[in-house]
C-alpha cells in the first residue's frame, strides 16, 4: 500500500543499463542491496539469509544427534550436554528450521526472484512492502539470536502451554516475538504475491496459462494470508500471558491449556502445506522441463494445489488425538486428514505420466526431483499411519513422527528447494555449476538422509518417545546408525555448498540464457537478467511448449526456434 | 530383516522390529491396522519407484532418443488415480476409527487407579489407599487410569499396550487397557528386565510423551504386571509399608526417594544428575560442613532437618551454589510422614556406612 | 469507484507496449502499466490486509466466545464494572470519525484540497478523543484494582453487588455504603460519596458485601479479555493515527488529486475496520444481559 503512490527512485527506460549490465552489477554497495526495491536482489538476500538459518539449524541438529549417539545410562557421564542444553538444542533446531528457514525459503527466496520474471513484469505489485517483509525477516532473526543469547528456548517449536507460560525459565518472550514478526513477514510476502498474480499477469496469460510454479505459490500465499494472522494473535496471547499472567491458557488462573493447541495447530498444520506446496510446484516445473515433455494433467496439478490449501485448513486436530479433545472431534479430524492425501496422490501420478516417453535428462535438478518424489512418498505415506486414529495413539510423540516430518520437510521441501536452486542458479548468477559434482553430492545426501531417518521409524513404533535427552539402551543401535547418517548428510550438503560456491569463482562457466530449454518466460531473458528483467518484452505462450526450443551447441543453451519443429528438444 | 513379521502371527506376541511386545487385548487389532496401512504403503511405494526406475532406463536421454509427444491430459486416468486412493484411505480411516472406539470406551467394571503426574514423576493411587511411583496392575483385568497433573502437561504412554493419553492440569483425562496373561507378556520385553520365572511378575516400559521440561526423559517408570492374586498382595503391602512400625524409617524413606527424588538427585558420593548428591548432603549434616547458596538470605549454613524440609516444600528459598533454581515444590505432594522418612533416609546415607 | 474518477484508460495497451502515462500527477510507479492497474492492485492489497486483520482479531473473539459459553455468569456479573456511558460516547466518536474518513476520500476525488485537510484533521482529532476516553476508563480500572489476571484485586468500595445469581444488579458497594451512611446520619440519600471518609466507606462496603452473594469465581478472566481486546484495538487506533498523520503530511504537500487518491482511500478502509471492530466490542463487553 505504501508503495502505490510514491514515484520510485528507479528511473524508467531512458537511463537504461549499459550493455552487459545486469541486476547484480547495476549498482554497488551495501545500501544498494539492503534497501533495494528490486525483487531479484531481495530474493538473493532472502536466499543468503535462509541458507544461513539452515546452517544454524543444521548445526543444532548435528549437535543433538551427536549427543544421542550414546544412551547415557550412567547419568551425568558420557554426555556432551546437560538435559537442559539438549532441550534447548531441539527447540532451537525446530524453531529456526521452521520459522527462519523452511517457510520463507522457497516463496521468499526463489519465489521472489522468479515470480515477476515468469510473469514478464518488472517487479511485484508492492516493492516497498516486499523490502519491508525482508526487513521484518531480519528483525525476526535478530529476536531469535537475542533469545539464543539471553537464555535460549526450551519449549519445543510448538510452545505448548502452560509449560511455555509458567514453567520455562528461558527467553520464551524473545523467541515468540521473533516468530510473531516472522509471521508478518510471511503474510506480507503472501499478500504481495496474490495481488501480483491477480493484477499483473500480462495479456495472454490467463489463469490456466500460468506456469505451475506460480499456481503453487498462489496456493501457498492463500495459506500465508489466511492462517498466519491466527498464529500472530496466538503468540501475542502467549506473550501477554507469560508477561502479565492474564490467565488465558493457565489452568491455575482459570484458563484452558488445550485451547492453545487448537490455536497453534490451526496455523501450524496449514503451515506444513506452506512448506510443501512450493516444493511440489518446483517439482512440477522440473519434471516437465528435464523430461523434455509437456506437463501432464496441468489443470489437475494446478487445482490440486488449491485443494490442498483448502483442505489443509480443516485437519489441525490430527495433532491432538491424545490431547483430551473429544472423540467426536478426533474422528472428524481423522476423516478429513485423509482428504489431503488425495490431491497429493494426483500430483505424484501426473508427474510420473509426464516422464512417460520423455527424454529424461540426467542432471542435478532432475536428481533432486526424483529424490523428492521418492522421499516425499515415504513421508506422505507414513502420514497415513498418523492420520489413522488407533495407530496414532501409539505413534504420537515418538520418533515415528520425527521420521515422518523429516521425510516430508527435508526429503520433500529441502530436496525441492535444492532442485530449484540448481535449476535457477544459472539464471540467478549467470554461472553454470559442475553438474557431475552436483549429482554426486545429491546422491551422498540422499544416502545420508535415509540412513539418518529411516531407522527412526522402527525406533518410534517400538516406543522411543521424541524430545528425549536420554533413552533406554535397547535403542542405542538405531540412534547410532541415525547419527552416522547425519554426518553423511552433512558431508553431502557441504559438497552442495562447495559445488555452488565454486561456480561463482573465475573458473565458473558462463551460463547461457536458457540452459535447460524451459519455455516459461524467465528463460527468455539474459542470465542474469537486467535490472528491469527484460530488454524485449516476451510474448506469452504455453509455458510447457518445450519443443519450441532447440539445442544450440555453440552457446550450449537452447534457443527459441519459433513454433515446434518435430526435431526439437535434442541434447 | 529376514523375519520381517508384517502380519502378526497368532501366538507370537514377542517384540519385533516394529513393536514392543503385544501386551493388551487391543494391541493385536491396532497392530493389524498398522500392518494394513504398511502393506498399502509398501505396494504403492514399490510400484511408484519401479515405474520411475523403468522410465529412467527406457527414456533416459541418449544419442538418438527423443521425447515423444503424447496426450497432455486424460480425464479417465485422473479419475482412476483419484478414486483408488480415496477408497484405500477411506478403508484406513474406518479400521482406525473402529479400533479407536474400543480404546476410548472403558468397560464399566474396570479397576480404577488414580494418576497424578508432576515434574518429574508419577503418583499412582489405589482404591485401598496405597500410593506408589511405579504402576502395578493385575493381568487379564480391565484397568482404567484417571489422570491429572499438578503442573504442566504430561502424557502417559505404555508401548506394550499401545495406549497414550495426555495428562492435563486442571482437568481429568482417562484411558484403559487390559493386560494379557503373564505368559503372553513374557518374552524379552525389556533388555534388562528380570524374567518372569525369577520374579513372578512382568516389567513393562512406561514413558512420559509430552514434553515437560528438564527431566522429561527421566519420567520413564516401570509397569509391574502381576497375577490378580499377587496384585492384591502387592498393593496391600504398599499400603501398609508406610505405616508399619516394624519397618525402619530410613527404609521407608528409601522408597519415597525412589519415587520422588531420584529423577534428579543421586545417592552416590559426588554424583550429580540435576540437583546435588544426597550422599554429600548427608555427609555435610554428619560432619557439620557448611553448604553455600546463591539467591538466599544467608550465603551458607550447616544443613539440618529443617533445611531439608524447607528445600522439599520451598525449594526456591535456598538455592545451592552451582545449581539451577529448578526444583518444584513438593508441597501437597509429600505428606509429613513421608518427609520425615526421607530425612531419616538422607541422614542414614553417610551414617549407615559403618553399620553396613 | 476507480472507473468514475481515474483518468487513465482501462487496460492500456498490449504487453509489449509498456505504455506509461507520463502524467506526474498520477504518481505511477515504474512497474505498473497504468494508473488503473496501480489503483486496483492497491485496493486489492488493502482488502487482503483487512482480511488478515479480521482473522487476527477473530482469535480473540473465538477465545471470548469459548469463555462466555463456559462461564456466562462471569460476564453477566462483571460487565457492570464497565461504564456504558463512556463506551457509548466512544462508539459515537468512532462512528463520526468513520464518516469524516469517508468524506476525506470524496474530497480527494473532487480535488477539494481544503475539505480534504479538514476531514483528515477531524478524523485524527476523533481518534485522539477516543484514546483520551479510553485512558479515563483504564485509569479508573487501575484505580479500583479491577485489572487483568493475577493483578485483579478490587477494592471493597468498587465491587459490584448483585443478587439472585448475578441477575439483579444492586449497585456498586461504595455507592451503596455512602447512601446508607447518609440516611443513617439524616442526610439526603444522594449526598455525594466524597462527604464521607474513605475508611468509613470501605468499612461499610465490606459489611454490605457480606450481606449479598459473593462474586463468581475467576472474574479476573473477564478483565483479562477486556484488556486484551480493547488494548489490541487501542493499538490499532494508534496505528491509524500514525497512518493518518502520514496522509495529512502528503495532503498538505498537495500530493492527492482526482488522479491520485489511492492512499487516502486505503487508509480510510483501514479506519472503517478499526471502527467496525469496536462496534463489535462494545456490545460484547459493555452490553451483556
Ligand atoms: C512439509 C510438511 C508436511 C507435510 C506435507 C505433511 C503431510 C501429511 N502429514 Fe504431517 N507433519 C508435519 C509436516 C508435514 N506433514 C510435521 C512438521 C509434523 C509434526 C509436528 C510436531 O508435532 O512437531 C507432522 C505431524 C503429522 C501428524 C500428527 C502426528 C502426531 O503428532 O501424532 C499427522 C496425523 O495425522 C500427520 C499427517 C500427515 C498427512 C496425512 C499428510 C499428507 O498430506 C500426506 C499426503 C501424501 C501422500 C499420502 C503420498 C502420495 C500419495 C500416493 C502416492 C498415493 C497413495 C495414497 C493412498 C493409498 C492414500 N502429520
Ligand atoms: C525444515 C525443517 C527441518 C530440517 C531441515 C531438519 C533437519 C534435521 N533434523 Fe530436525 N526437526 C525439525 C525440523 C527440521 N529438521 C523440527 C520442526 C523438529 C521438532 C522440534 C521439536 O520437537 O520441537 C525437529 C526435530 C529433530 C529431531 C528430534 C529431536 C528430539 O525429538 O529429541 C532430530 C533428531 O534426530 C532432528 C534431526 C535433524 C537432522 C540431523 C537434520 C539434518 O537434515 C540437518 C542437516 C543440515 C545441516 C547439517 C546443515 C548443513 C548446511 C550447510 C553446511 C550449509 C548448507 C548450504 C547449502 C546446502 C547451499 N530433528
Ligand atoms: Cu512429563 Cu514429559
Ligand atoms: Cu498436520
Amino acid at each position: 500500500m505504501a508503495t502505490t503512490g510514491t514515484a520510485t527512485p528507479v528511473a524508467p527506460a531512458v537511463e537504461h543499463d549499459a550493455a552487459g549490465d545486469n541486476y547484480l552489477t547495476a549498482s554497488r554497495g551495501f545500501v544498494s542491496w539492503f534497501f533495494t526495491l528490486d525483487h531479484k536482489r531481495i530474493g538473493i538476500m532472502y536466499l543468503i539469509g535462509t541458507l544461513t538459518a539452515f546452517a544454524l539449524g543444521g548445526a543444532f541438529a548435528i549437535a543433538l544427534r551427536t549427543e544421542l549417539f550414546h544412551a547415557n545410562t550412567v547419568p551425568g557421564q558420557s554426555a556432551l550436554f546437560t538435559a537442559d542444553q539438549y532441550n534447548q538444542l531441539f527447540s532451537l533446531h525446530g524453531a529456526v528450521m521452521v520459522f527462519l528457514f523452511i517457510i520463507p525459503a522457497i516463496p521468499a527466496a526463489l519465489g521472489n526472484f522468479i515470480l515477476p520474471i515468469m510473469l514478464g513484469v518488472k517487479d511485484v505489485a508492492f516493492p516497498r512492502l516486499n523490502l519491508f517483509s525482508f526487513h521484518l525477516w531480519v528483525i525476526g532473526a535478530v529476536f531469535f539470536l537475542l533469545a539464543l543469547s539471553t537464555g535460549g528456548l526450551d519449549t519445543g517449536w510448538t510452545f505448548y502451554t502452560p509449560y511455555s507460560t509458567t514453567a520455562s525459565q528461558t527467553s520464551v518472550i524473545a523467541a515468540t516475538m521473533g516468530a510473531f514478526i516472522l509471521g508478518f513477514s510471511s503474510i506480507f510476502t503472501g499478500l504481495n504475491f496474490i495481488v501480483t498474480l491477480h493484477k499483473m499477469r500480462p495479456t495472454g496469460m490467463t489463469w490456466f496459462r500460468m506456469p505451475l510454479f506460480l499456481w503453487g505459490l498462489y496456493a501457498t500465499a492463500l495459506i500465508q494470508v489466511l492462517a498466519t494472522p491466527v498464529l500472530g494473535i496466538t503468540l501475542l496471547m502467549l506473550i501477554v500471558e507469560r508477561a502479565f499472567h492474564i490467565g488465558i491458557f493457565d489452568p491455575s488462573l482459570g484458563g484452558d491449556p488445550v485451547l492453545f493447541q487448537h490455536f497453534f495447530w490451526f496455523y501450524s498444520h496449514p503451515a506444513v502445506y506452506i512448506m510443501i506446496l512450493p516444493g511440489m510446484a518446483i517439482v512440477s516445473e522440473l519434471i516437465s522441463i528435464h523430461s523434455r515433455k509437456h506437463i501432464f494433467g496441468y489443470k489437475f496439478i494446478a487445482m490440486s494445489s488449491i485443494a490442498i490449501a483448502i483442505f489443509g485448513f480443516f485437519v489441525w486436530g490430527h495433532h491432538m488425538f491424545t490431547s483430551g479433545q473429544s472423540a467426536m472431534l478426533s474422528t472428524i479430524f481423522s476423516a478429513l486428514t485423509f482428504s489431503v492425501a488425495i490431491p497429493s496422490a494426483i500430483k505424484v501420478f501426473n508427474w510420473l505420466t509426464t516422464m512417460w516417453k520423455g527424454n529424461l535428462q540426467f542432471n542435478t535438478p532432475m536428481f533432486y526431483s526424483l529424490g523428492f518424489i521418492w522421499l516425499f512418498l515415504i513421508g506422505g505415506l507414513t502420514g497415513l499411519f498418523l492420520g489413522t486414529l488407533s495407530t496414532d495413539l501409539t505413534l504420537h510423540d515418538t520418533y515415528f513422527v520425527v521420521a515422518h516430518f523429516h521425510y516430508v520437510m527435508v526429503g520433500g521441501t529441502l530436496w525441492a528447494f535444492l532442485g530449484g536452486l540448481y535449476h535457477w542458479w544459472p539464471k540467478m548468477t549467470g554461472k553454470m555449476f559442475n553438474d557431475t559434482m552436483g549429482k554426486v553430492a545429491s546422491v551422498v545426501a540422499l544416502i545420508g538422509f535415509n540412513v539418518l531417518f529411516f531407522p527412526q521409524f522402527f525406533m518410534g513404533s517400538q516406543g522411543m518417545p521424541r524430545r528425549y535427552f536420554d533413552y533406554l539402551p535397547e535403542w542405542e543401535i538405531y540412534h547410532q546408525i541415525s547419527t552416522i547418517g547425519a554426518y553423511i548428510l552433512l558431508t553431502g550438503l557441504l559438497m552442495v555448498l562447495w559445488n555452488l560456491l565454486s561456480s561463482l569463482g573465475k573458473n565458473g562457466k558462463k551460463a547461457p540464457a536458457n540452459p535447460w530449454g524451459g519455455a516459461t518466460l524467465e528463460w527468455h531473458t539474459t542470465s542474469p537478467p537486467s535490472h528491469h528483467n527484460f530488454e524485449v518484452q516476451p510474448t506469452v505462450g504455453d509455458p510447457y511448449a518445450l519443443d519450441e526450443w532447440t539445442w544450440d551447441p555453440e552457446t550450449e543453451g537452447y534457443v527459441h526456434s519459433g513454433v515446434a519443429p518435430s526435431v526439437a528438444a535434442r541434447h | 530383516m529376514s523375519s520381517l513379521p508384517l502380519i502378526a502371527q497368532a501366538g507370537n506376541r514377542a517384540r519385533n522390529l516394529f513393536f514392543d511386545v503385544e501386551g493388551s487385548t487391543l494391541a493385536g487389532d491396532i497392530d493389524n491396522v498398522f500392518y494394513f496401512i504398511l502393506w498399502v504403503s509398501i505396494v504403492s511405494f514399490v510400484a511408484i519407484v519401479a515405474v520411475t526406475g523403468w522410465f529412467l532406463l527406457k527414456y533416459r536421454a541418449r544419442p538418438g532418443h527423443e521425447a515423444v509427444k503424447t496426450a497432455t491430459h486424460s480425464t479417465s486416468l485422473e479419475i482412476t488415480w483419484t478414486v483408488i486412493p480415496t477408497i484405500l484411505s477411506a478403508a484406513m480411516f474406518w479400521v482406525g476409527f473402529e479400533g479407536y472406539m474400543d480404546l476410548k470406551q472403558a468397560p464399566s467394571n474396570a479397576y480404577e487407579i488414580q494418576v497424578r503426574a508432576f515434574q518429574w514423576g508419577w503418583e499412582f493411587s489405589y482404591p485401598n489407599g496405597a500410593k506408589d511411583t511405579d504402576l502395578h496392575i493385575p493381568a487379564e483385568t480391565p484397568v482404567k487410569l484417571v489422570m491429572t497433573s499438578s503442573d504442566v502437561l504430561h502424557s502417559l504412554f505404555i508401548p506394550a499396550f499401545r495406549v497414550k493419553q495426555d495428562v492435563v492440569p486442571g482437568r481429568y483425562t482417562s484411558m484403559w487397557f487390559e493386560s494379557l496373561s503373564l505368559a503372553d507378556l513374557d518374552g524379552g520385553v525389556r533388555e534388562q528386565a528380570r524374567t518372569l520365572a525369577d520374579t513372578g511378575y512382568v516389567e513393562l516400559n512406561l514413558f512420559c510423551t509430552e514434553y515437560c521440561g528438564t527431566n522429561h526423559s527421566g519420567m520413564g517408570r516401570t509397569v509391574y504386571v502381576y497375577t490378580p492374586a499377587d496384585f492384591e498382595a502387592k498393593i496391600t503391602e504398599i499400603a501398609k509399608f508406610m505405616i508399619d512400625p516394624a519397618i525402619p524409617l530410613a527404609e521407608k524413606g528409601a522408597r519415597v526417594y525412589a519415587g520422588a527424588c531420584n529423577s534428579c538427585h543421586l545417592v552416590e558420593e559426588d554424583a550429580v544428575k540435576i540437583g546435588p548428591s544426597f550422599y554429600n548432603l548427608s555427609r555435610s549434616i554428619r560432619d557439620g560442613e557448611m553448604i553455600e547458596f546463591t539467591d538466599a538470605e544467608d550465603a551458607s549454613l550447616v544443613p539440618d532437618e529443617n533445611y531439608i524440609r524447607e528445600s522439599i516444600l520451598y525449594p526456591g528459598e535456598k538455592v545451592r551454589k552451582g545449581y539451577p533454581n529448578q526444583m518444584n515444590s513438593f508441597l501437597g505432594n509429600l505428606d509429613d510422614r513421608r518427609i520425615e522418612a526421607l530425612i531419616a533416609y538422607i541422614k542414614s546415607l553417610s551414617t549407615a556406612e559403618a553399620a553396613n | 469507484m476507480s472507473s468514475t474518477t481515474t483518468a487513465a484508460p482501462p487496460g492500456a495497451g498490449n504487453a509489449d507496449a509498456h505504455g506509461h502515462d507520463h502524467d506526474p500527477a498520477a504518481h505511477l510507479a515504474h512497474h505498473f502499466d497504468t494508473s488503473n492497474q496501480q489503483f486496483d492492485a492497491g485496493k486489492m492489497g488493502i482488502w487482503l490486509f483487512l482480511v488478515t486483520e479480521v482473522l487476527f482479531f477473530s482469535g480473540l473473539f473465538c477465545a471470548y466466545s469459548i469463555w462466555r459459553s463456559q462461564h456466562p455468569e462471569i460476564f453477566l456479573y462483571a460487565h457492570h464494572y464497565l461504564d456504558t456511558k463512556w463506551g457509548a460516547i466512544n462508539t459515537g466518536v468512532l462512528l463520526f470519525s468513520s464518516l469524516t474518513a469517508a468524506w476525506s476520500v470524496r474530497c480527494a476525488q473532487l480535488n477539494n484540497q481544503k475539505g480534504l485537510i479538514l476531514t483528515l484533521l477531524l478524523t485524527i482529532a476523533c481518534a485522539f478523543g477516543f484514546l483520551g476516553i479510553k485512558y479515563v476508563e483504564y485509569n479508573a480500572k487501575v484505580h479500583h484494582g479491577t485489572v487483568f489476571g493475577q493483578y485483579y484485586k478490587p477494592h471493597a468500595d468498587s465491587v459490584v453487588v448483585t443478587d439472585d445469581n448475578y441477575k439483579v444488579f444492586v449497585g456498586i458497594a461504595g455507592d451503596l455504603a455512602a447512601r446508607e451512611l447518609a440516611i443513617e446520619q439524616g442526610m439526603s440519600a444522594d449526598t455525594p460519596r466524597s462527604e464521607f471518609s474513605e475508611e468509613a466507606i470501605s468499612a461499610r462496603s465490606v459489611e454490605i458485601l457480606a450481606q449479598h452473594e459473593a462474586e463468581p469465581p475467576a472474574v479476573k478472566t473477564f478483565f483479562s479479555i477486556y484488556f486484551a481486546m480493547t488494548g489490541l484495538h487501542g493499538i490499532h487506533v494508534i496505528a491509524g493515527i500514525i497512518a493518518y498523520l502520514w496522509i495529512l503530511k502528503r495532503a498538505l504537500a498537495g500530493t492527492f488529486s482526482s488522479k491520485f487518491y489511492g492512499p487516502v482511500d486505503f487508509v480510510a478502509l483501514y479506519w472503517h475496520l478499526v471502527d467496525l471492530v469496536w462496534i463489535y466490542l462494545f456490545p460484547l463487553l459493555y452490553l451483556i444481559n
